[in-house]
């Protein structure tokens, strides 16, 4: 408890400065709405195009329920301590940051939190009204079990964690280049791909499906997706979430041994 | 103009020196840039593995589509870039700074920045139009060049021109940035052959934001399904309507201009 103190004051002050553009993420909602809109329409063209109904086990509804979830999850995954370290490096607050008696690691962990507070209330939950009109005005016939969204709650906790990891080491890459935005780009690209964010990872050819196995993205966005929606049968849900476990535990000791090495060769720009 | 020409190449020259500054970061700028966009190609290639065409579109003509988006956007964004930063400036008050020299307030907000990051816009357009080109067999005569370049700079001035208008806004509205976005953002409809949308977003695209102009209309000009010269004044009358009314917008809101600082 006393823990959770410490770092509370992180969680608010980030929440507290994201408020002041309230205005902005108004606008941020609806351009992210104008992304569904395009999407939308290129499945429906798909859909036409190819006169199947069904595409590798999804329907143009299915699909259309993907998009959606696609953007929830990603929203509540959305952990980005890359831009905290390269903001605290540019301004040279990383070297007080460091000598404090709080761990840098966690401190941008909680900084992480209170964005994802703010994305539940001006993206996920309008997101979900939206989708739940939908769901009514295009009988997408989309259904939610109460133990498929149990499940579902702690795959996102465990995708936020790899996703907090694994951005925090690109993050930790900006220790090596002093700037950041190339490695933000980097890592956008690589996680578009992998994650399943743009399209169902199912619909890639076997090679690229098989890569994306093996790498952390898809556990962040592609797993939470399929078991909201369903596609994870009882059976699997152990292995899948141990899986997701699995590579918490991978990405923690990389961090780990990252940032022992990082430390050693930091450069600090002003003061 | 012999002087501001001068004046501009003195910018530009000193805003190399500071991408030199930062070359790791730049060159890393530019590749992750094409490694995102080839990400989202990707996206698009897949695709295709389940449809043999996108309502008539193959995937090498929507490839050009591709290469038609970039190359305006890149011009734009190689020039004009600072307007992004007018709704900073103006909060700031750092604004003042462009009021009191003896030059015209627009170009020289434009020509303090020059932004080398749109270089990756501007390889990938031609690159990708140097792979359609030939892939579709289109033939390019010494016209069809010179009309391919008016469609470019027909684009440029559309993207500057509704850059120029949402961030003038930022005379009255605090945080107008994100408004520049949520505009700007519309042109991601022009990724894709207009004809998969409704009749109500086209018109949008033609008339209202006309995006449409930027990557749809040459490209289907490029493919020969329509004819450039009508295609062409519209696309310059909506330049032109398109600029003077946000230049005149500007020069209004510089009129109501109060600085921030002291």
């Amino acid at each position: 408890m006393k823990f959770f103190k410490k770092y509370r004051p992180f969680i608010r002050g980030e929440i507290e400065s994201a408020l002041e553009y309230r205005m902005s993420l108004v606008i941020w909602f609806f351009i992210e709405c104008l992304y569904i809109l395009v999407a939308y329409f290129t499945w429906k063209a798909v859909f036409r195009s190819s006169g199947e109904s069904v595409i590798e086990g999804y329907t143009f509804t299915a699909m259309v329920v993907y998009l959606f979830m696609q953007r929830i999850v990603f929203n509540l995954t959305f952990i980005q301590p890359h831009w905290y370290i390269t903001d605290d490096i540019k301004s040279g607050s990383i070297a007080m940051q460091l000598i404090k008696p709080i761990n840098y690691q966690v401190q941008l962990f909680f900084r992480g939190i209170g964005t994802i507070a703010i994305n539940l209330m001006f993206f996920v939950g309008p997101f979900f009204i939206l989708f739940i009109i939908m769901n009514q005005v295009l009988n997408l016939g989309f259904d939610l079990s109460w133990i498929n969204l149990g499940i579902f709650t702690i795959s996102i906790v465990f995708g936020l964690l790899i996703n907090f990891l694994v951005s925090y080491s690109f993050g930790l890459l900006v220790f090596f280049t002093i700037g950041g935005f190339g490695i933000w780009q980097l890592k956008r690209g690589v996680e578009m791909l992998f994650s399943g964010m743009l399209i169902p990872l199912a619909l890639f050819p076997l090679w690229f499906q098989r890569i994306a196995d093996f790498l952390p993205f898809s556990k962040v966005i592609y797993v939470p997706i399929r078991i909201i929606m369903g596609s994870v049968e009882m059976n699997e849900v152990v292995s899948v979430l141990t899986n997701q476990l699995l590579w918490i535990g991978i990405m923690f000791i990389v961090t780990t041994l990252f940032w022992r090495k990082t430390t050693k060769k930091l450069v600090i720009m002003g003061g | 103009m012999k002087r501001y020409l001068k004046i501009y190449f003195s910018f530009v020259k000193q805003f190399t020196k500071t991408i030199v500054e930062y070359r790791a970061d730049f060159i890393i700028g530019i590749f992750s840039f094409l490694f995102v966009q080839a990400a989202g190609l990707a996206a698009i290639g897949v695709m295709f593995r389940f449809i043999p065409d996108l309502e008539g579109w193959t995937f090498s003509e929507v490839l050009l589509i591709y290469a038609l988006f970039q190359l305006p956007r890149g011009v734009d964004h190689l020039i004009t870039d600072n307007l992004w930063m007018l709704p900073i400036y103006v909060k700031q008050g750092t604004f003042d700074k462009y009021l009191t020299k003896p030059m015209n307030v627009l170009f020289h907000m434009v020509a303090e920045r020059f932004q080398f990051e749109a270089l990756g816009e501007l390889i990938l357009g031609i690159g990708l139009l140097a792979y359609a080109i030939p892939t579709l067999s289109i033939t390019m005569t010494f016209m069809n060049w010179v009309y391919l370049i008016f469609f470019i700079i027909i684009g440029a001035i559309i993207y500057t021109s509704l850059k120029l208008i949402t961030a003038t806004a930022a005379f009255w509205l605090k945080n107008s940035q994100s408004l520049i976005e949520a505009v700007y953002e519309f042109s991601s409809f022009t990724q894709r052959p207009l004809s998969i949308y409704p009749a109500g977003i086209r018109f949008l695209l033609v008339y209202v934001i006309p995006f449409a102009f930027t990557s749809y209309f040459p490209t289907v000009y490029m493919l020969g399904r329509q004819e450039p010269i009508p295609l062409l004044i519209q696309g310059t009358i909506t330049a032109l309507v398109f600029g003077f009314i946000s230049y005149r917008f500007w020069l209004f809101g510089i009129s109501r201009y109060e600085s921030a600082g002291n």
